[in-house]
């Protein structure tokens, strides 16, 4: 990229930027001069003042994905954006010296699922003849030892399966230090020098040959660029919630990444995954520090991706989001416990990104996006805080009597006015700016794109928008209860642990639903029930939002049903254009998971982690010839692991904690020796614990 | 030819069966009790087991585990379990018997794979742990300086003049008063 184009993108970036803050900023102070007009509350003009101001801000933040589609259209319909970075075409080739580095940072996750996932990228190279320049790593930070061993073993058979031994390489982490950054930053420590990139996955993760291969040549055409992140479209899934998120990604999310990519250009975000990273600034200048204080707003950075972005880019090397390159899917949680457990997560790391905005020497743009994320769940508590304060202010106007002579010796009463046009106006504009895009995809895809028929034709796509739009509304009210409880809980500090993320389609029982519901309904029936008795007139305002918190169980419920889901497939709703004609991976993959990997069946096929490494003698091989040589060890850690042993010998392997069992699988000597035991064991009853019976 | 494969397994196995029942007969002439013999049975099942799971050809287990019986008989202690001391002699034949694999050999395909019990094996399995990963050569990456601008420190320095007191007030002195104290407000909301 040439210092010209370097000039050049800064300077539209800064002229667009100006423009976005213009078009966000005039309308919403528009709109909240409408609001005060409307109310008709004047005795309490903090309340009023306090009110208005929460709309203004909540109508910046629905203003902000309206422009941003409105730009994405733009550049969508016009077919390019001069300033984004250019994508090497598809046949383009690269030196075969430039080695890049495939990494699937996991964390206790389904290992068939990511060996079978990695399986398939690795094939989809394999096509493209340029094998040669990737390696593909499986970094696991998995401290469960059963399924330790179990990912020691699916490697194994991975690289059994596809002759992969000296490509595909597997390294498990023992102190998970600083999580998933740490997970990298590690594998950039101790391999970074052979590599010149490397690509992210997630465990989730699916991307086409073709799609690594641009990514490298894409870095390769531009020396400038630091990171370049793709537009995963979100697949695989068959519950109706997952379903509908997959629906709204591929029919919203292109125009919305197109927009993202417009305002931001080379300041542009990393999302952590399914991006192509260059290695040597990033392991220079992307190191993250453990911020000082305790969680959750000091400790380990939790969201790392938008903080390592922001720190490439203030090292000079831009970072772009490629929205128009194909072949890169994940997948979405399956139900809304899932979702709303991720949340909680990426809640507390976007409002930990807070303590960065002041960091120096950042440029703006992503100090906007640290604010932007932070209020992507701070806008939820700031809705709950609006909805809270009109019901206060419409039970102090029902109880209230109306001051009529607000100046002394007035001859005419005042007569308060209820502005009824103007509030419908207010109602209509916000209505426009939260559903007008939605109608702009669809228009983009039936009219521009005419592709109408991957999405099961232009009558089941218009249908799939309404019925989306119908489940986002109906689910708005309680994903702002849940959002507003995570920052609160997170400003009171309360911080979350580090669990590996539901990646299966399960239904939600009746009961977890209720349970999960159960504040949100009582808060709603009780809400209804008193303005009912004050005013009625405000309640028919508030009934869309009591009545999807009453219902939210069922909807929970009935989102996380797989045969629903199915049931709307059958009747080609909600499709995408990956389920019409799925692209060759994802083809591969879901036949893979279906069918199963073909596997040599052992003997003990039935035993699993700890007690097949200790059993079975290949699994114990090929566990301790993973492990670190041996270290010289202190008396004390030695008898303790033989007292361990003992113990696991004398009570089984289920008296063993899973902090015992894997001190017993770190240490080779004793590992042995149990194996030895084990095998030598005379008594029938003991030796059955141990699958020998 | 699969049939003449098939015949050529049914007379291993028919062989194998031969011997071993020539074996039993040899081992319960010298035991002094049932008692004694069902121990032996059972070491032998007990081998049997360790060599299947060994990917051994079940013509090879059978001579294996007979063999170690045999040895372990000979070389026999008064007090050694019949299953420790024919899994000890197991293991000793092992270790004359199988080079280690080359380590690039794939573990799925390894027609004998020998256990890290042994010593030569475990080295084996060391340059087999290699192709885990590549050779290391540990470069640093130290953390990004996160320092404030003067401005912005001054910022940051005023507002956790507010926030701290306030945060001590909230649930530094005791979770539960702030965290009440958010429900309130959030219920009373």
């Amino acid at each position: 990229m040439s210092e010209q184009f370097y000039y050049l993108w800064e300077k539209a970036a800064g002229r667009r930027r100006l423009l976005f803050l213009a078009l966000v900023i005039i309308p919403a102070g528009f709109a909240s001069m409408q609001m005060w007009v409307v109310l008709p509350e004047r005795e309490n003009m903090w309340l009023a003042a306090l009110l208005v101001g929460f709309f203004g801000l909540l109508f910046i933040w629905i203003s902000l994905g309206f422009w941003t589609t409105v730009a994405g259209l733009w550049v969508m319909w016009r077919g390019c954006d001069r300033f984004a970075i250019q994508l090497a075409p598809v046949k383009k080739r690269f030196n075969q010296n430039v080695r890049t580095a495939i990494l699937m940072p996991i964390y206790n996750e389904d290992i068939r699922r990511v060996s079978v996932g990695l399986e398939t990228i690795y094939r989809s190279v394999e096509r493209t003849g340029q094998l040669a320049a990737f390696d593909f790593f499986i970094l696991s930070d998995t401290n469960d030892p059963d399924k330790w061993v179990m990912e020691e073993q699916a490697w194994s058979d991975l690289c059994s399966r596809v002759k992969g031994y000296r490509k595909i390489f597997y390294r498990n982490r023992r102190p998970n230090l600083k999580r998933k950054s740490g997970n990298i930053a590690d594998f950039c420590r101790r391999w970074g020098h052979r590599y010149r990139y490397m690509i992210v996955l997630d465990a989730d993760s699916i991307m086409s040959g073709e799609s690594l291969i641009r990514m490298v040549a894409t870095m390769e055409q531009h020396p400038d660029v630091g990171i370049v992140q793709t537009t995963p479209l979100l697949v695989n899934r068959e519950t109706l919630l997952a379903r509908t998120q997959q629906f709204a990604n591929h029919t919203y999310g292109p125009l919305l990444a197109a927009g993202i990519s417009y305002w931001q250009l080379g300041d542009a975000q990393y999302w952590g995954h399914n991006a192509i990273i260059r290695i040597e600034p990033f392991r220079k200048y992307c190191g993250l520090p453990r911020l000082s204080g305790a969680p959750p707003f000091g400790g380990d950075i939790l969201s790392h991706d938008f903080v390592e972005a922001a720190l490439m880019r203030r090292a000079g090397w831009s970072v772009w989001l490629a929205y128009d390159l194909p072949g890169s899917f994940e997948e979405t949680p399956p139900t809304l416990i899932d979702e709303l457990e991720r949340d909680r997560r990426w809640c507390q790391g976007n409002f930990q990104h807070l303590r960065l905005v002041f960091m120096k020497g950042l440029f703006s743009a992503h100090r906007a996006v640290f604010l932007r994320g932070a209020l992507n769940y701070g806008s939820a508590l700031l809705w709950f805080l609006f909805m809270s304060l009109s019901t206060i202010v419409a039970v102090w106007d029902s109880f209230g009597v109306p001051n009529y002579f607000p100046q002394r010796h007035a001859l005419f009463p005042a007569w308060p006015v209820w502005h009824w046009g103007w509030g419908i106006t207010l109602l209509i504009s916000t209505a426009v700016i939260l559903f007008l895009p939605k109608l702009l995809c669809l228009l983009w895809i039936i009219v521009k794109q005419r592709n109408s028929r991957c999405y099961g034709g232009a009558l089941r796509l218009t249908v799939s928008v309404l019925l989306e739009s119908l489940l986002s509304t109906l689910l708005a009210p309680v994903r702002m209860l849940f959002h507003s409880k995570f920052v609160l809980l997170t400003l009171l500090g309360q911080k979350i642990g580090w669990e590996a993320q539901s990646r299966e389609d399960r239904g939600i029982a009746w009961g977890t639903a209720i349970k999960m519901h159960g504040a949100g309904i009582f808060g709603a029936l009780v809400i209804g029930v008193g303005v009912f008795q004050v005013s009625r007139s405000f309640l028919v305002w508030l009934l869309p939002v009591l009545i999807s918190l009453i219902v939210a169980p069922a909807t929970s419920v009935y989102t996380s049903r797989v045969s629903i889901g199915r049931k709307f497939r059958k009747n080609g709703l909600l499709m995408i254009p990956e389920e019409i004609a799925p692209p060759v991976e994802l083809i591969e993959l879901n036949a893979r998971l279906r069918g199963g990997e073909r596997r040599y069946a052992g003997v003990f096929e039935n035993l699993h982690g700890f007690v097949r490494a200790v059993v079975d003698p290949t699994v114990n091989a090929l566990h301790l010839a993973l492990l670190r040589r041996e270290r010289r060890l202190n008396a004390t850690v030695i008898a303790r692991r033989r007292a361990l042993a003992h113990k696991v010998l004398d009570k089984g392997p289920l008296a063993a904690t899973k902090a015992e069992k894997k001190e017993l699988l770190s240490d080779p000597e004793r590992l042995i020796s149990l194996h030895r035991a084990v095998w030598q064991l005379s008594d029938p009853e003991k030796a059955r614990w141990w699958g020998l019976g | 030819m699969p049939s003449q494969k098939r015949g050529i397994t049914a007379i291993n196995h028919e062989a194998g069966a031969l011997r071993r029942s020539a074996f039993l007969e040899e081992v319960s002439a010298s035991c002094e009790s049932d008692g004694e013999l069902g121990q032996w049975q059972n070491a032998e099942e007990r081998m049997l087991i360790y060599l299947k799971s060994l990917r051994v050809t079940p013509e090879e287990q059978l001579g294996l585990a007979l063999e170690a019986i045999r040895r372990a008989r000979a070389q026999r202690r008064d007090h050694a379990e019949p299953i420790a001391a024919c899994l000890e002699t197991l293991w000793q034949i092992l270790q004359e018997r199988c080079m280690p694999e080359p380590a690039e050999r794939d573990l799925g395909e390894c027609r004998f794979w020998a256990p890290p019990i042994i010593p030569t094996a475990y080295s084996a399995m060391q340059s087999f742990g290699e192709l885990a990963h590549p050779v290391i050569r540990r470069q640093c990456m130290t953390s990004a300086p996160m320092e404030l601008a003067p401005w912005r420190r001054f910022i940051q320095t005023t507002a956790d003049a507010v926030w701290v007191p306030a945060e001590s007030l909230l649930y530094r002195r005791g979770r539960m008063i702030g965290e009440l104290f958010a429900l309130l407000i959030f219920i009373s909301l």
